[in-house]
């Protein structure tokens, strides 16, 4: 051959794939790229047909991924409403208590006396003794802070009755008072809180006797309690934003006044339970929707299966019979590839591949295509839950297992077709015509 | 090599004895088992065929001849008998052996030039190279040679449905002859191909074939085909009926005629 011939050869591309380009240079025997020309060769001849039978394993693949992502989906939704729902409960009287602190001792005087000793009970005021000494200290605190408001407000006087005075110093003074009110107020609120407790333990040191009756009555009285101030907070079915913000100021209230972070972490408890109920009933109510059994998912559901193998049964049958049309209209081509030399394994080879590359791509497309549906349905159907339950650890191994799945199933769809490929005599290239 | 076979020396020329044979077949009989029915299709053909030799194989339809076609090129084994292709009896090879020696010492031309349509004219002459473990880069050189001596070397490129007939024919020659084989076997070339066409592609694989020293065994009623043959082999019912030499046979435009009523 010529230099010119040489380099033009070896500066065009040879192979119209680039797939193909990047194998050259191997070298020697049955390539891997002559392999790979004649797959793809014989996919791209028959676009059409391949086409459709990748439809059709990426439609059984896709349906194989959601079932099994979307499965998850609802057996982590299963369980987190089991979950939640077997968390204990904070007692009513804590509940109650924090609320009342909250409400600044209006609740205890409202209380019967029967009430009001269940809840000293609850909440451990046997001895009230730190409860007194803290309040003779706030005491003082208080007389001392009346004392510099005295100041305060007369300084104001003062300077409202002055001439030439600006409005935003007038301002910067009325503030000075309303800070100084404030404090003032918190600490006389923090003093009524203790007053209450301790009124409540020094009752139940002077009422030690229980009746189981009073007892039912106190609970209730707390039931009630606790539901009216979650009605303040939130609309029955759902926290709105105001809810939430709300709660927050309450939170934010009891951390800069120093009160005992007990009641603010249980009102945040409540909060979080709260939280919690409304996610149960809505995840209860969304599966109920979607005709999902919250009991069945979680023992497993045999119909699901049923389907998923009907699917991919019916995916290897279209293979199959796929594979078989591609063999009989390429009787002549194999013969003629026999004729030329080709061995028995080659042509299996040939088949196996052209329909483990169909599988390849049908199961990688329709692995991507159930991941999609899955998230798609998932959110439509349970809204934020189906995404906060999404399997994100078990989607790996979901696709995997669809993608290899596809695959296996394309090569065994294949097989049958492939034999009969390998078995067929060369003679009939000779005798077919077209 | 022996160039005297058991039978027929009465219709060997003087100058083919000191030839090799390439194909030599004994006494073989071929029998198409259809359910019960046995079907002869060869009753006992004894046939040489030289190296470097041009062969037309004639004879009507369901003569045998295309049996005995296929026992030639390895593609079907006898029942009784012997075929040695290269020396080779092709009745004691398996599967693999039979597509190693087709790959290697056979080269087949079809009527309807069966390239495969997914490949590009060269990835057609190449494909027999790599099923011969020839080097990618050695066949593709190769095959890049045979498509210019066939005329085809701008077109290396095509694939067989952007080429007209006699350009595929044209392929399927240099196809044929990848691997330097000792044999070809040419079934109706000209069979769907025009006049002046088939008359090229006959040219082209005489100028080829004789060249490389190649052996054509050809089935054709191709007047023209028949004009370029060394020697003629009439088949009926089986049997051999006569072998011509070129020198025997008037051809003339329209029909055919032998010198020699056998």
């Amino acid at each position: 051959m010529s230099r010119a011939g040489r380099s033009q050869i070896r500066t065009q591309p040879l192979y119209g794939d680039d797939l193909l380009a990047s194998l050259k240079g191997e070298g020697g025997g049955l390539t891997t790229r002559t392999l790979l020309t004649l797959v793809t060769g014989g996919l791209r001849v028959r676009l059409m047909r391949s086409i459709v039978t990748m439809i059709s394993v990426v439609l059984a693949i896709a349906f194989l991924a959601y079932m099994g992502l979307f499965n998850h989906v609802q057996v982590n939704m299963a369980n987190a409403i089991t979950e939640l729902e077997n968390v204990s409960t904070l007692s009513p009287a804590k509940v109650a208590l924090a609320v009342g602190e909250f409400n600044q001792g209006d609740l205890i005087g409202s209380m019967s006396v029967e009430d009001k000793r269940d809840l000293a009970l609850a909440l451990d005021l046997d001895d009230i003794s730190t409860f007194e000494h803290e309040m003779a200290g706030l005491d003082g605190t208080i007389s001392q802070m009346e004392g510099t408001h005295a100041i305060v407000v007369a300084s104001q006087q003062e300077l409202e009755q002055k001439p030439g005075v600006t409005e935003a110093e007038l301002e910067d003074a009325r503030a000075k008072t309303a800070a100084s009110r404030h404090k003032i107020d918190g600490a006389k609120s923090r003093r009524a809180l203790h007053a209450n407790r301790i009124d409540l333990g020094r009752w139940l040191a002077g009422n030690a006797a229980a009746d189981p009756k009073l007892a039912d009555a106190l609970n209730a009285h707390l039931v009630r309690v606790q539901s009216e101030l979650l009605a303040t907070w939130r609309t029955p079915s759902h926290f709105t934003p105001q809810d939430m913000g709300h709660a927050e100021h309450l939170l934010g209230l009891a951390k800069s006044e120093g009160q005992t972070s007990d009641a603010a972490a249980t009102l945040k408890t409540v909060l979080a339970q709260e939280r919690q109920k409304r996610a149960v009933a809505d995840m209860r109510l969304l599966m109920r929707r979607a005709g999902v059994s919250v009991e069945a998912t979680l023992a497993g559901n045999p119909m699901d299966t049923w389907l998923i193998v009907m699917a991919l049964m019916t995916c290897t049958v279209g293979i199959a019979n796929a594979m078989l049309m591609s063999v009989t209209e390429r009787f002549r081509e194999i013969g003629t590839m026999k004729c030329l030399g080709a061995q028995d394994a080659l042509v299996v080879k040939l088949f196996l591949l052209e329909s483990a590359f169909q599988g390849i791509v049908g199961a990688g497309l329709g692995t991507v295509v159930g991941l999609l549906i899955a998230l798609i349905s998932a959110a439509l159907q349970f809204a934020g839950y189906g995404l906060t339950n999404f399997p994100v650890q078990q989607m790996w191994q979901v696709m995997g297992w669809s993608m290899l799945s596809g695959v296996v199933l394309a090569i065994l769809g294949a097989v049958p077709s492939a034999l009969m490929a390998a078995r067929m005599n060369p003679v009939d290239a000779l005798r077919i015509e077209e | 090599m022996n160039a005297t076979g058991p039978t027929q020396t009465a219709d060997r020329s003087p100058e083919s004895l000191n030839r090799d044979t390439v194909v030599r077949t004994l006494d073989v009989e071929k029998i198409y088992q259809m359910g019960d029915v046995e079907t002869p299709a060869l009753r006992g053909v004894d046939l040489d065929i030289y190296r470097g030799e041009y062969m037309a194989i004639m004879g009507p339809s369901g003569s045998g001849k295309s049996t005995l076609f296929n026992m030639i090129g390895g593609l079907d084994k006898p029942t009784r008998g012997m075929v040695f292709i290269d020396e080779v009896d092709i009745a004691a090879l398996d599967s693999f052996e039979l597509a190693w020696l087709r790959c290697r010492k056979i080269g087949y031309i079809f009527q309807s030039f069966n390239l495969l349509p997914m490949l590009t004219a060269l990835e057609n002459v190449i494909m027999p190279m790599t099923f011969a473990n020839v080097s990618t880069d050695d066949a593709r050189d190769r095959a890049y040679e045979l498509l210019k001596e066939v005329g085809l070397g701008d077109r290396w490129s095509h694939r067989p449905g952007r080429m007209s007939g006699g350009q595929q024919q044209r392929v399927a020659i240099a196809r044929a002859l990848a691997n330097q084989p000792a044999i070809v076997l040419a079934d109706e070339p000209t069979g769907n191909l025009d006049l002046i066409t088939g008359e090229e592609i006959i040219a082209k694989l005489k100028q080829l074939s004789s060249e490389m020293g190649v052996t054509v065994i050809s089935a054709t009623h191709d007047h023209k085909m028949l004009d370029i043959c060394s020697r003629v082999v009439w088949i009926r019912d089986g049997r051999i009926e006569r072998i011509e030499n070129r020198a025997d046979l008037k051809i003339e435009v329209g029909r055919i005629e032998t010198g020699d009523s056998a």
